[in-house]
């Protein structure tokens, strides 16, 4: 097996930044290899893959220190988010477009994108727009459109973080009609599903360094309702009491807003979500959902789970009132939302968007956490943003923005969360201690209801786990609160 | 977004689009534009398959500023001159002048009109396919921006926020933009867009004998039409 990519001491450092992300990396490619990179977010493993892919420094400025060896004839790039790799009208062309670049017949084109996409069972989707799939099977487009160029070696950037987890498994099996010898490297944070397809693992530690690793995964600490018996375990105080108040004409303490007792689990207390009969359906499209009921308790956790592109963004996004939520009703601590006004309605819950650059108002770190007050800032010490107040923050890494995301939310207190897929881009500390900091929260009287296709995390965080699928959500209790329950 | 709706080339769409355009452009008159106006509604009569019923709403919509032009004139007319004749001139120009644009924009898919261009006229692939990606990103970025409207609304509850904070939703939004713009460029490298060689199209953007002739006919009708309204004297460059 010949060589395909050689790293000597090879470092990386990104243009205007003092510090180098990657630092002597030596690593050696071969036909047939399949390797996995791990590490903790914001390490530098996007970066080794551009480094590797020959996209950095031609396209990411900054500068290559070392040497790095490209041997491969062709290769092809699958990023994390789907959405931006669109290009073109229709999922076909999406697939022509390299081979377009390559100067292949029209002809040969056809053939060889009607071949991939039958390989990976797409063909029904030829002449889709790609912005108009699941996300599922967006990220199928593109692997069908990188493999299009029937490449030597396959670069896969966190390919699966936007994909439930039989999507993940449908992305990885559809891997095994690569040829023996072509060579893969996957960033991925999901070790389980990387594993199965990878034989090696290498990790990017912090500082920039690459060594070799292995496939073991680091379990989410058990019992998230324990610990909320307990929430100092989690937030770092004495009693859930102590998490900081916002000036009460502002915003009423969570409990008061949810109308609570002194428990979190009291019974009297109204729900801090409830959804009847809603329903949504997009214009011209049959419904996505309809007959919508869900309840969320104060002082419990719920999320949402199912297959992309089932509509549970959808439905949180109607919850929140971004979305038109179509029929039904909704009530938030008891009270209708459709009879509160805007800012009562946005003082009683907080929306956490999928893309964490969407919740930043602020040029700085240390800013945005000015602006949700202290608890912010002791958050983002154990979150370990604490060295980091002085970036931009959409200069952080994927996950460190979703740290800051985290710090600002946990910061205010309302009666209802909505969390959308809160774990993505997060590494394992990072992923434990939001078991810990929800479990907090939910003891502190607060309803929460997140969308996830992380089914570890699911089951070591929620109290109630409601499967969305064909329209109609169905509730079951959580392996995890099953478990607490027999115990 | 309309689908393929014409069979003509784009390009020989635009050919004689621009052919009706121009009379109207240096006419300030009456006549020219009205009848261009109805040859404007011909054209879209011969290529087809136009929404009706979404066009005509458009037009109307944009008309409203031809009648806010009317109303300047009419109300504060330029010293010497007949503001409300001057008023209806302008007004018919300007309607004219939007419905041949917009008829174009209804009939003409944007994304063939700049495959047509990257066949037929050689622009440089990498202009073409930013195109296209930008004409994908509309979508996304009206659906960021109720996103993030929404969810600094949340973040901030019933606090005060400050106008800083406001500005801020349409950074997000640029930002987002801008990132998106650099993940699209970084695939679009990653599957070889800045290939040295010669490239070829899947979808081929062909000028047939109907288009040549579409053409033909196009601009001899505007020629002719606008022949007649010199030699009537209805041409009329400008309003004393």
């Amino acid at each position: 097996m010949r060589d395909l990519l050689r790293l000597r001491s090879a470092g990386f450092r990104f243009r205007g930044s003092p510090r180098a992300v990657l630092k002597s990396v030596d690593l050696t490619i071969r036909e047939g290899d399949r390797i996995l990179i791990r590490g903790p977010s914001g390490s530098g493993k996007s970066t080794l893959l551009l480094l590797m892919a020959g996209l950095a420094p031609e396209y990411v400025s900054g500068v290559l220190s070392g040497t790095v060896e490209r041997f491969y004839r062709s290769m092809g790039v699958v990023l994390q988010n789907p959405e931006a790799q669109v290009i073109t009208p229709t999922v076909e062309e999406e697939i022509a477009f390299s081979l377009e670049n390559d100067g292949m017949p029209a002809s040969a084109i056809r053939a060889r994108t009607a071949e991939i996409l039958d390989r990976l069972g797409i063909s029904h989707l030829a002449k889709r727009h790609p912005l108009s799939l699941s996300g599922g099977e967006c990220q199928r487009v593109s692997l069908a459109s990188a493999l299009a160029r029937e490449p030597e070696i396959l670069f896969l950037d966190e390919p699966t973080a936007y994909l439930d987890p039989d999507s993940t498994g449908a992305f990885f099996e559809s891997l095994r009609i690569l040829p023996e010898r072509t060579a893969v490297v996957v960033v991925e944070h999901r070790i389980e599903a990387a594993a199965a397809f990878c034989a090696r693992a290498w990790e990017v530690v912090p500082g920039g360094g690459l060594v070799s690793s292995d496939f073991r995964t680091y379990p989410l600490p058990e019992g998230s309702r324990t610990d909320r018996a307990n929430p100092s375990v989690g937030i770092g105080l004495e009693d859930p009491a102590d998490l900081p108040e916002l000036p009460s004409a502002a915003v009423p303490s969570t409990k008061e807003a949810a109308g609570l007792g002194t428990s979190a689990s009291d019974s009297t207390a109204p729900p801090a979500l409830e959804v009847r009969g809603l329903g949504h359906s997009f214009e011209g499209l049959s419904p996505l959902f309809r007959n919508i009921d869900l309840t969320v308790p104060s002082g419990r956790i719920a999320a949402l789970t199912g297959p992309s592109g089932c509509g549970k963004t959808t439905l949180l996004a109607g919850i929140a009132r971004i979305l038109n939520p179509g029929s039904g009703s909704i009530r938030i601590a008891g009270r209708d939302s459709s009879s509160m006004n805007p800012r009562d309605f946005h003082s009683a819950l907080l929306y956490i968007p999928q893309n964490p650059e969407h919740m930043f108002v602020a040029e700085t770190v240390r800013a945005e956490l000015g602006l949700s007050g202290p608890a912010a800032f002791e958050s983002a010490e154990r979150y370990g943003l604490d060295g980091l107040l002085d970036r931009n923050p959409y200069r952080l890494s994927e996950g460190e923005k979703r740290r800051l995301n985290l710090c600002i939310a946990l910061a205010e207190r309302r009666p209802l969360y909505l969390l959308d897929e809160p774990t993505y881009g997060l590494d394992d500390t990072a992923r434990s201690a939001l078991v810990r900091d929800l479990g907090a929260l939910a003891e502190s009287g607060a309803g929460v209801l997140f969308v996830s296709h992380d089914e570890e995390f699911v089951f070591a965080v929620s109290d109630t786990v409601y499967r969305m699928r064909d329209g109609a959500v169905r509730p079951e209790e959580s392996c995890h609160a099953g478990a607490l329950k027999s115990a | 977004m309309p689908v393929r709706l014409s069979p003509r080339n784009p390009l020989a769409v635009l050919f004689v689009t621009a052919c009706l355009i121009v009379p109207v452009l240096l006419s300030t008159g009456y006549a020219v534009p009205s009848a261009y106006f109805i040859l404007g509604m011909v054209n879209l009569g011969v290529l087809g398959g136009i929404p009706l019923g979404r066009y005509l709403k458009t037009l109307a919509l944009l008309s409203l500023v031809s009648l806010g032009l009317f109303f300047l004139n009419v109300l504060a007319p330029a010293e010497g001159s007949n503001g409300l004749a001057r008023g209806v001139a302008v007004f018919l120009r300007s309607v004219s002048l939007i419905s041949l644009s917009i008829g174009f924009i209804f009939v003409v898919d944007p994304y063939d009109l700049v495959r047509a261009l990257m066949i037929r006229l050689r622009l440089s692939p990498r202009v073409g396919y930013a195109l296209f990606a930008g004409w994908n990103t509309i979508p996304l970025l009206r659906r960021d921006l109720g996103i993030i409207e929404n969810a600094q609304a949340f973040r901030f509850g019933n606090r005060r926020r400050r106008i800083r904070d406001r500005v801020f939703t349409a950074v997000s939004l640029l930002i987002g933009a801008v990132r998106h713009a650099e993940r699209v460029s970084l695939s679009m490298a990653a599957r070889g867009a800045d290939s040295p060689g010669p490239r070829t199209f899947l979808k081929d953007s062909p000028w047939t004998r109907g288009d040549t002739l579409y053409c033909a006919a196009g601009f001899l009708v505007s020629a002719l039409s606008a022949a007649y309204f010199l030699k009537s004297g209805l041409f009329a460059f400008y309003l004393g």
